[in-house]
């Protein structure tokens, strides 16, 4: 007998392996891929033992079984099968077919070994038996012939046995080994969740990022400037990082990012540009000195943020020139130029802007609508021949009229209207612009009054001086013929008469020459308090007992330069009138204080002011005041408002005359019942008074 | 044999040389089938297959190769409910499929890890094949 084992396997790995193993325990094997091969081989060379794969191409395991039972030379060799599963319906198969023993992979070699000697050595003393027993086996739904013998039977159950203990054995190697992965899977699950919490503390570092961010854009949204908004974000951001930021300035954009941060190099960084578009606001660097100490995400967070940081930057850069645009809008429209406002054909207002508003006296836009434009014509008949200009012309432009405010004070406007007509041409609606002009007025007004006061002074000038040279011819002819005139002449009674009247004359003269300065001056260094303290008495008697004087002198009050009997004469001129304003008695202040003019000013009565250093007397008594009229001719010479006899008309044109001559201010304010009140500007001297 | 480690290397090498040859065997099938065979040529076809999976987890186990055996088993799985209820796998069931040939390849040569999702995608994909339909006997 060719002592060898016929190895039967259509896997040349496996075939390869169990060759070796049997070769190491010292066997001589022969392999061949299939059943029909080894069936071939056995027909020259008969081995004492084959070993064979059930599952193979052309003649599979159970057939080979088989045919080497049925062959009379061959039926005593033992067969091994190794089956992939160890499943009943195999084990069956594998009897029926007439196998020894099988066994089950994968296998552990020792355990092929020992099945392989035990039936080697059963082949050592073959079946005696022919045949053997026939026995029919039900299992699950099919039914097994069984053809062999007891003794094979038996050996086949205690390979299956074997098989058993083996896949027992297995199972319990398989369980500790389930174990041990069970416990690397652990181990595992530990150094992941481990990790795992690292990375849930980098995405709390990114969601804190993102936090700080929003918080920061919100504030962004309130932020009108660039600077300190990149300035606050980058602050917010290192104060949350460990790690280190740069931010390039606008004014070095542009510059390569890379020569920003100087001198120092970093193990860890990242430069992030704050870009929207094409215009760059800067860079972030973020940097550490460690390594990998800026996260993906946070850099991730970082370029988000930087690009709506820098889109919130370009958006404020938009709005900033909105914001300027509209503003310049509003102004040209709203603010200074022009009241705009549309009627309604009963004249009442249906809307205006703020500027009509302000020229009218009403708190606001709102308050003007709904109001009757007829009641501030200054004329009742205003509003009707308005509508007609406005019907006849169909438009009207740059009308010169005058309207009232809600306090009554005068309006003075240009303006333009358009009416909207209907199909029938019927008007429906007014639109009307106004631009005021009231201040213009007031200041033509102003000038009409001092050109007209310059003219009345002019004239009464030369008047006076003409006649004040006639009255001293008078005066000298009439003290000559005085003394030519004995005492009991009665005519001498009537010369003096006529010197007498010649003297009220020449006062008078005098006054006009004051008023229009040309009265000779001697001008002195004065203090206005001192003058106050020495005429008060004098001024008080001139009041008499129903008025009170009061002084009210500002300490460290600069000195002036006047001519002072003509001071006196104001004073007096002034306290005088406001005698007369208060027959019921009252109180007369004397008020100075220092003034110190930097700007022009449009402040009332100051207009014609410049700047520079002034003291102000304030004159202001609590009589019966002035109306519009009296005060438009106060100044006057001659004009009057006492009873003929009464007053001279000289003695504000006096006062008028020597605070011009004196380089100073006269302004006077006044209501009907409510007092006067004349303000006085003297110009500032600096030197010692005499 | 003249020691351990030269073994080890022709056994690997034996190895991917069957290995290949079975990966050959199933892909070419899969491809036939996709692009349709028919009846008695599909039955061959899953045959092949059925025994190239089988085969290759044999070998696979033998070399200690788990990954392989397991992606192996699942493949055999498949085929084998192929072949008993005689269906063809719908177009979109080759994917994973292929998938499976593919991490063998890979997993023979050493790179690559095994895939249980694959695994279990397999054998859902066995799962939706094997229902009651034009059953034949096995065999």
């Amino acid at each position: 007998m060719d002592e060898h084992i016929l190895v039967v396997e259509d896997s040349p790995t496996q075939t390869l392996l169990l060759t070796r193993v049997l070769e190491d325990a010292g066997y001589h094997v022969v392999a061949t891929p299939d059943g029909l091969a080894a069936a071939t081989h056995m027909t020259t060379r008969a081995p004492m033992l084959v070993i064979s794969d059930v599952t193979m191409p052309g003649m599979d395991g159970y057939q080979l079984c088989r045919t080497i039972r049925a062959d009379k030379k061959l039926k005593n060799i033992p067969v091994l099968l190794i089956t992939n599963l160890a499943d009943e319906e195999k084990v069956l198969a594998g009897l029926e077919a007439g196998a020894d023993a099988f066994i089950s992979k994968p296998f552990e070699n020792s355990h092929l070994l020992e099945r392989v000697r035990d039936l080697l050595r059963v082949n050592v003393q073959p079946e005696t038996e022919d045949g053997g027993d026939d026995y029919e086996v039900l299992f699950g739904s099919r039914k097994y012939r069984i053809l062999a013998s007891r003794s094979r039977i038996l050996r086949y159950l205690i390979s299956t046995y074997d098989n058993a203990l083996q896949i027992n054995a297995r199972l319990a190697t398989s369980q500790a080994e389930l174990q041990d992965l069970n416990s690397i899977l652990e181990e595992k699950v530990r150094s992941r969740t481990a990790a795992l919490s690292l990375e849930v503390e980098q995405r709390r570092h990114a969601q804190h990022l993102v936090q700080v961010t929003n918080r920061f854009l919100k504030l962004a949204n309130r932020h009108s400037d660039r600077e300190p908004l990149l300035r606050e974000f980058l602050s917010e951001i290192t104060s949350f990082c460990e790690c280190e930021i740069v931010a390039i300035s606008p004014e070095e954009r542009g510059k390569d990012s890379s020569s920003i941060p100087q001198g120092k190099s970093y193990a860890s960084e990242a430069r992030i540009p704050i870009v929207f578009g094409k215009a760059v606001f800067g860079y972030i660097f973020l940097a550490d000195s460690r390594e990998n100490r800026i996260s993906q995400e946070t850099e991730q967070v970082l370029v988000a943020a930087a690009t709506q940081l820098a889109a919130t930057l370009s958006r404020i850069q938009a709005e900033q020139t909105l914001r300027e645009s509209e503003e310049r809008f509003r102004h040209f429209f709203e603010d200074d130029l022009a009241g705009a406002l549309i009627l309604t054909m009963d004249g009442l207002i249906k809307s205006c802007n703020p500027a009509f508003a302000r020229m009218f006296g009403f708190p606001d836009a709102a308050h003007a609508v709904g109001s009757s434009i007829i009641s501030m014509y200054r004329d009742s008949k205003g509003w009707n021949e308005f509508l007609e200009l406005l019907r006849r012309e169909n438009r009207i432009a740059g009308r010169e009229a005058e309207y009232r405010s809600r306090d009554g004070a005068p309006v003075f406007v240009i303006e333009s209207a358009v009416g909207k007509f209907d199909d029938s041409g019927d008007l429906k609606e007014v639109r009307q612009y106004l631009v005021d002009i009231t201040e213009k007025k007031g200041l033509e007004h102003q000038l009409f009054q001092s050109q007209k006061m310059e003219a009345i002074g002019r004239l009464a000038g030369g008047v006076a001086h003409d006649f004040n040279n006639i009255l001293q011819v008078i005066q000298g002819f009439s003290d000559h013929l005085i003394k030519k005139t004995l005492p009991e002449d009665p005519r001498h009674l009537w010369m003096e008469q006529i010197c007498v009247a010649t003297e009220k004359a020449a006062v008078l003269t005098q006054s006009l020459l004051a008023f229009s300065r040309k009265q000779d001056q001697n001008k002195v260094v004065l203090n206005m308090n001192s003058v106050m303290r020495e005429i008060a008495e004098m001024l008080r008697q001139l009041l008499g007992e129903k008025v009170e004087l009061r002084l009210e002198l500002a300490p460290g009050l600069w000195d002036v330069a006047a001519d002072r009997s003509q001071v006196d004469q104001v004073l007096m001129n002034l306290a005088a009138n406001a005698r007369d304003a208060m027959p019921q008695g009252g109180t007369l202040t004397y008020e100075t204080s220092n003034l110190e003019l930097l700007t022009e000013t449009s402040q009332p009565g100051m207009e014609h002011v410049s700047p520079g250093a002034y003291i102000l007397l304030s004159v202001r008594d609590t009589g019966n005041g002035m109306d519009m009229e009296t005060m438009e001719h106060m100044f006057e010479p001659f004009y009057t408002t006492k009873a003929k006899g009464k007053g001279t008309g000289l003695g504000l044109a006096t006062v008028y005359g020597v605070v011009n001559q004196a380089g100073g201010h006269i302004w006077c304010s006044s209501l009907p019942g409510k007092g006067t009140e004349f303000r006085i500007h003297l110009p500032r001297v600096v030197g010692t008074p005499r | 044999m003249s020691n351990e480690h030269d073994f080890m290397i022709q056994l690997m090498e034996t190895f991917r040389t069957e290995s290949r040859g079975h990966r050959h065997t199933i892909i070419s099938a899969l491809s036939d089938l996709e692009q349709g065979a028919g009846a008695e040529r599909s039955a061959d076809l899953v045959e092949d297959s059925l025994r190239a999976a089988h085969t290759l987890k044999g070998a696979a186990r033998a070399v200690n190769k788990g990954q392989i055996a397991d992606l192996c088993q699942s493949l055999e799985g498949i085929f084998s409910v192929m072949k008993k209820r005689q269906r063809r796998p719908e177009k979109k069931m080759f994917g994973p499929l292929y998938e499976a040939v593919d991490l063998i390849e890979k997993l023979e040569a050493g790179s690559g890890d095994g895939d249980f999702e694959l695994n279990a995608r397999l054998n859902d994909l066995r799962g939706a094949l094997d229902v009651p339909g034009k059953e034949v006997p096995d065999g």
